[in-house]
């Protein structure tokens, strides 16, 4: 007995303190910082040996009360002066002091509540603080731990009460136990001293306290518990009325839950480079055609739009300086690019392809679609897409603080090419085509287009910044014959710097010569790099053979989750190129060798599996639960709805019989379909029906159901009856007249026993026969399976009727 | 725990589940009306008055049901509805809890603290279920000992059977309400309980809780309440049993003292004996038995013999206690100490107990004048033992108390001969006068009460020279003195 009380004590001490842990953790994570929940898990583990275990430290009333004082003062410094989000960690850290006085305190029953409420209270703040999937995943352990410590404690406290009321309480109790008798339990001897009581305890000799039924019990709870957790949350009416005064309160968290995607207008040489080696998640997508919209293929759509590979495009820049690209303006738009938004087509009509993106948060300034596109649409009410018409670059204006850390679901509507057309690039327009236009464009003023391209696009002083590469792009540009067109030397370059086989991709940059410039060291002496380093090597040497380059910086090739099979564009596919302003539009370059680019980016790691099961996971949780909203409820519910219409219109139309009939032809026939959700419906109702039956004591009232029911179905069932009902009306007969006919003898028997009983009576010989034909009659049916004819019937009808007559006028004895 | 109603199915500070679900009910329902229409326009129109009918009734019966639960509860459990469901103080807190987050994702528009929330239902719907559950085809009956003394401990039987026909029953907790007299001035309930862990399906389980009554009197063990909040704490089913049985305790009994016991011997035999049917040695017939040899032959009884055929004579046993007579004054006097009193009732129940014990059982006699007369009269010695202590264990002081009334009854409606008297009574020089009154009034030559009787006094300190009272009698006497 003292064993098994102690294994509950241990495992409730054990159980309780993990809980504790497990809860400030949560909230040290939601909150971001270690200080002060953090500190919990130390306390408990302490407090867990120091005052519950060995009992070293009993801590006064008193100093426990003067503790409390103290948490309220902290919280109150904390409270004051602070923001919201302040305000409400102080609340969330008054929690965690006052769990430190608890866990300091000799604790009894009541304690052991406060801490599990302490402890639930921490996890709600926590909710409040963040929105991370991890945080679903701690709620689920929580929601076992909570279980499983209050099932235990249960047991513990059935174990206190009746251990505090017996004489062997020093014995039978451990030292936790013994401290409840101060405190918590009711004394034995009452207050008028007119009763001891020794309470009692009945142990299950054969079964452990927390046996194996014990744990099933609480394991079905849990996964009860989480079902119904999970009902109640989708079925919850969100009434999301006003403005949230939590709004933003969870920053931190969200950004910590989100993958970095999105560039600057700045970017530093070499920050691909680090990109390229993480897995993180950009976007998601999927292509479809206008029509319909059948899915089509990512690379049917690259091969519609003249790409070698899907290229989402970010934000383009045009000047360099020290290893750094700049747009050279603000907000990374070009000047004149706000005054010059380019107009996207309205009629959906006119598109023939359409990719839906959703780009995950955080969402910076840049939305990656590939270009060029008709349109780009938002499901934001407020924040649209915009694209400045010169720099080609999409950029999300007008979505509120909040709207930037959801993702961001984009429709974009595209043209297939035209046929024959090799370099699909933005923006292209349409330049001169004949002689007299090309001569009347040496007179005409710059258009737009060029202003911006020789304006922005063109980096000043190169020759200083960079001389050896303004001397080689010369060089490569250079012959003896003739000077070369802009787009000679476009080809001269390019091929320079793909063909010649000096160049090797690689995504170490380490710099050989730190007193040049990156790109000079990759052109003169490493040799070697990655698509930042090719792209900005070849726009830079464009720009030093006088073509307006830029380079963009976006995304190049997908991947498909193996989880969720969804097409996903990763950190590691981050890639830049190449745009040079030649024959008046914008053509897209790619210098990076591609295969070994290629290669480097689907390298796959050996926990790919992981990171599209957390991707996965992150989708699930983003779509089902922290985006969860009355729309959503609505869509989940309408078609529920909208299926149960219609099947109360077939009911009214066919009616049950006709729709079982058509289910057993269109289902029960056809074991395919028997594995479909209609089938899993009808199962759960039939199942949830017989359950009901069970319920109501099946044993003797299914089974009288059934046999009537049996009987009553069985032909020639009437006249079986007819014969049973005559024999039992002549049993009632003879009990009437003073002849109890007992239940253990035939009816045989019984006739005799009738026979001389009502010898005077029964005279003549055919009266005398009268019981012994009802009861022949009754073997025949009960035990011979024959059926009777209606005359036979008829006739038993009379014999019982002249037996009762007969007897009524027999004088009484 | 704090005084219940009679029909207590709930502890004191509990919300029934009934009231829950109304007003859980009430809010759906007009949540449903107002918001339902929003998202699912078929809601719209006469669905959306149904709702906010229903949710007003619901409204109207959950409130009704937590202004009047407990009154309600007391009539259902009189009307044969012993069943009942509540949440307790930790389980209200719960509650508490789960609305704060409720209200808090609301106003904030956030859905984790509903995630929480969830989370919280869950664990709080399954354990409704299984609290329910647990005490579905389980009965308790109790088995007790009829009498038992002041001071002894009393074990009594609870008997839980389970007749569900897989599900174990966890953590039951079966209270037995003890009521009394000596109890109604409790502001607690008086309750034994036995906790069984486990009661398998189809099985039954025996459990034992011990009391020990400090005051003599007339007990109610009832009715049984069994409970269980298994598995979370936060909620509580309890289901009564209207299976009440009743208890006399009798009154601690002490050990005469040798001296008193020597002092009565002498004083017995210095009185005047009237033996109808004296042995040949000055011995008293004991009874008949067959012959033997060395038997004297004048002891044989010859219609005996004749009735059996064979020879039978007459024993007879040398009787060396005379019978006593014990009477029990219990007048209600401020002086009296209920302590004293108790004492004395003790004295009378040893005196009677041990009369059984040694005398030969011609007559024992026991009197009380209380607020009741009472007097039991039998000859034989276990009838007469369980007679008298029952008797002592109910009987109570009375201003009106008058042993005059009940020395005259025994006296002429109870031969005396030679029975010798103790009169225990707070008041001697009253009771010396009222023996002196009833010799008077009776005026038998063969009975002078004043010369028979002995009169004890209900003082403690007299007392204690007669005999040794029990450990709660000495406690009793302690705080009296």
């Amino acid at each position: 007995m003292k064993h098994r009380s102690v294994d509950v004590e241990r495992s409730f001490l054990n159980s309780m303190t993990l809980t504790v842990l497990v809860a400030s953790l949560v909230l040290a994570n939601a909150e971001g910082f270690w200080y002060p929940a953090a500190l919990t898990p130390v306390i408990a583990g302490v407090t867990s040996v120091v005052v519950d275990r060995r009992r070293w430290i009993r801590l006064p009333v008193a100093v426990a009360n003067l503790l409390g004082v103290l948490a309220f003062l902290m919280m109150a410094w904390e409270f004051y002066g602070n923001t919201v989000l302040g305000k409400l960690l102080s609340g969330a850290h008054l929690l965690v002091y006052i769990s430190w006085v608890v866990l300091l305190l000799q604790k009894g029953i009541r304690q052991f509540w406060w801490l599990a409420a302490l402890s639930i209270l921490q996890v709600a703040v926590a909710s409040v603080l963040t929105n991370d999937a991890s945080f679903g995943l701690a709620l689920v352990i929580m929601l076992l731990l909570m279980l499983w410590t209050l099932s235990v404690f249960t047991l513990y406290r059935g174990r206190i009460r009746v251990a505090m009321s017996r004489d062997d309480i020093e014995d039978s109790l451990n030292p936790v136990g013994a401290a409840h008798a101060e405190d918590s339990l009711n004394p034995v001897q009452t207050p008028t001293g007119a009763l001891s009581i020794r309470n009692g305890l009945q142990v299950d000799s054969e079964e452990p306290w927390i046996g194996w039924r014990f744990r099933a019990i609480v394991g079905f709870a849990f996964v009860a518990s989480l079902f119904v957790a999970t009902v109640t949350f989708f079925v919850f009416p969100r009434i999301w009325t006003g403005s949230s005064p939590l709004a933003g309160i969870a920053e931190p968290a969200r950004q910590a839950l989100m993958s970095q995607t999105g560039f600057t207008e700045n970017v530093q040489l070499g920050d691909i480079g680090e990109i390229m080696q993480t897995e993180g998640r950009v976007l998601q997508f999927e292509t479809t055609l206008s029509e319909e919209r059948t899915p089509i293929s990512a690379d049917e759509f690259a091969r519609a739009l003249r790409m070698d590979e899907l290229l989402f495009r970010g934000n383009a820049l045009g000047r360099y300086s020290k290893g750094r690209w700049t747009t050279g303006a603000s907000q990374g738009r070009y000047l004149g690019d706000l005054a010059t938004e380019m107009r996207f087509i309205r009629d959906p009509a006119q598109s023939d392809m359409r990719m839906r993106i959703v780009q995950d948060p955080p969402i910076q300034k840049f939305a990656f679609v590939p270009v060029p596109v008709q349109n780009v649409t938002t499901r934001s009410r407020e924040g649209k897409i915009q694209q400045g018409r010169l720099s080609s670059t999409l950029t999300v204006a007008g979505f509120k603080r909040d709207d930037r850390f959801e993702p961001l679901e984009l429709t974009a509507w595209y043209q297939s090419a035209p046929a024959g057309q090799s370099v699909h690039s933005p923006n292209r327009i349409a330049g001169p085509t004949d002689l007299v236009t090309e001569v009347l464009g040496y007179f005409r003023s710059p258009t737009q287009y060029e202003h911006y391209a020789y304006t922005w696009c063109v980096t000043r002083d190169l020759e200083q910044s960079l001389p050896q590469l303004v001397q080689l792009a010369q060089e490569i540009c250079q012959t003896d014959t003739a000077e070369l067109t802009d787009r000679q030397r476009i080809q001269a370059v390019f091929s320079y710097l793909t063909a010649s086989g000096r160049f090797q991709y690689s995504l170490n940059a380490t710099i050989q010569n730190p007193s040049i410039d990156p790109v000079e060291d990759f052109l003169v002496n490493r040799r070697s790099g990655h698509c930042e380093y090719f792209a900005s090597a070849c726009a830079l040497m464009l720009q030093a053979v006088g073509i307006p380059a830029r380079i963009v910086n976006g995304y190049k090739g997908y991947e498909k989750n193996t989880v969720s099979g969804k097409l996903e564009v990763k950190q590691k596919h981050a890639h830049a190129w190449v745009e040079a302003f030649v024959d008046g539009h914008w053509e897209t370059l790619d210098p990076t060798p591609a295969a070994a680019r290629e290669e480097a980016v689907t390298r796959t790691s050996q926990l790919d599996w992981w990171q599209d099961l957390r991707l996965a996971f992150n989708d699930g949780w983003m779509e089902l639960v922290q985006r969860m909203s009355p729309q959503q409820q609505e869509a989940m519910v309408r078609p529920w709805l909208v299926a149960a219409k219609k099947k109360w219109e077939e009911i009214r139309r066919q009616g049950v019989w006709g729709l079982l009939k058509e289910f057993w032809t269109d289902v029960v026939m056809h074991p395919s379909k028997w594995f479909s959700p209609r089938t899993l419906v009808v199962t759960f109702v039939l199942l949830l029906i017989l359950g009901l039956i069970i319920q109501q004591n099946p044993s003797s009232w299914l089974t009288t159901k059934l046999r009537r029911l049996l009987a009553w179905l069985r032909p020639g069932s009437s006249q079986k009856r007819s014969v049973v009902r005559f024999y039992q009306t002549f049993c009632e007969v003879c009990r009437r007249h003073g002849l109890l006919l007992p239940d253990h003898q035939t009816a045989q028997e019984n006739a005799r026993m009738a026979e001389h009983h009502f010898a005077a009576t029964l005279i003549t010989p055919h009266d005398r026969l009268l019981p012994f034909r009802i009861a022949t009659a009754f073997n025949k049916v009960r035990f011979g399976q024959t059926e009777l004819s209606a005359e036979v019937v008829e006739d038993l009808r009379s014999d019982v009727t002249r037996l009762s007559d007969l007897l009524k006028t027999r004088p009484r004895s | 725990m704090r005084k219940t109603e009679p029909g207590g199915l709930r502890p004191s500070f509990s919300l029934s589940a009934g009231a829950l679900t109304q007003l859980l009910a009430a809010v759906a329902c007009f949540l449903g009306a107002y918001v339902l229409p929003l998202t699912v326009p078929e809601f719209e129109g006469q669905s959306g008055i149904i709702l906010l009918i229903l949710g007003t009734v619901m409204l109207v019966l959950g409130v009704v049901n937590v202004l009047f639960g407990r009154r309600m509860s007391r009539v259902l459990a009189r009307a044969g509805r012993r069943s009942r469901v509540v949440v307790p103080r930790e389980g209200m807190a719960y509650l508490a809890i789960m609305l704060v987050l409720a209200v808090g994702a609301l106003l904030g528009h956030r859905n984790m603290p509903l995630l929480v929330f969830g989370m919280m239902a869950g664990p709080f719907v399954m354990n409704g279920w299984i609290v329910y559950a647990m005490l579905k085809g389980v009965t308790v009956s109790r088995r007790a000992p009829r009498r038992g003394t002041v001071g002894e401990f009393l074990g009594v039987e609870i008997e839980v059977a389970n007749a569900k026909r897989v599900m174990a029953s966890h953590m039951l907790e079966v209270r037995d309400r003890i009521n009394g007299d000596a109890l109604k001035n409790t502001s607690h309930d008086e309750e034994g309980s036995v906790t069984f862990v486990r009661v398998p399906g189809r099985e039954r389980r025996i459990g034992r809780y011990q009391v020990r009554f400090t005051q003599r009197g007339l007990y109610r063990l009832g009715p049984l309440r069994i409970s269980s909040r298994f598995p979370l704490g936060i909620g509580e089913r309890g289901q009564l049993f209207n299976d009440t049985f009743d208890l006399i305790v009798h009154p601690e009994q002490g050990r005469l003292l040798p001296a008193w016991k020597r002092q009565q011997r002498e004083l017995a035999e210095s009185s005047r004996r009237v033996q109808g049917r004296l042995g040949l040695f000055d011995d008293e017939f004991h009874r008949i038995r067959e012959f033997r040899q060395d038997d004297n032959p004048r002891s044989i009884h010859w219609r005996s013999s004749a009735k059996r055929g064979q020879l039978m004579v007459r024993e007879y046993q040398q009787q060396r206690h005379a019978d006593s007579l014990v009477v029990l004054d219990l007048p209600a006097e401020s002086e009296w100490s209920a302590g004293a009193m108790e004492m004395a009732i003790s004295l009378a129940a040893t005196l009677c107990v041990e009369q059984t014990r040694s005398a030969s059982g011609k007559r024992f006699l026991l009197a009380i004048a209380g607020q009741t007369q009472q007097i039991v009269n039998s000859r034989a010695p276990s009838g007469f033992r369980e007679e008298a202590l029952d008797a002592l264990a109910v009987c109570r002081p009375s201003a009106k108390a008058d042993p005059e009334k009940v020395l005259m009854t025994i006296i002429q409606e109870h031969n005396l001969y030679d029975e010798r008297i103790l009169l225990i009574t707070p008041r001697t020089q009253f009771a010396f006068d009222v023996l002196q009154r009833v010799t008077d009034q009776v005026a038998l030559d063969s009975v002078n009460l004043v010369s028979l009787t002995t009169i004890v006094e209900g003082d403690p300190a007299s007392m204690q020279k007669i005999f040794l009272p029990g450990l709660t009698g000495t406690m009793q006497t302690e705080a009296a003195v």
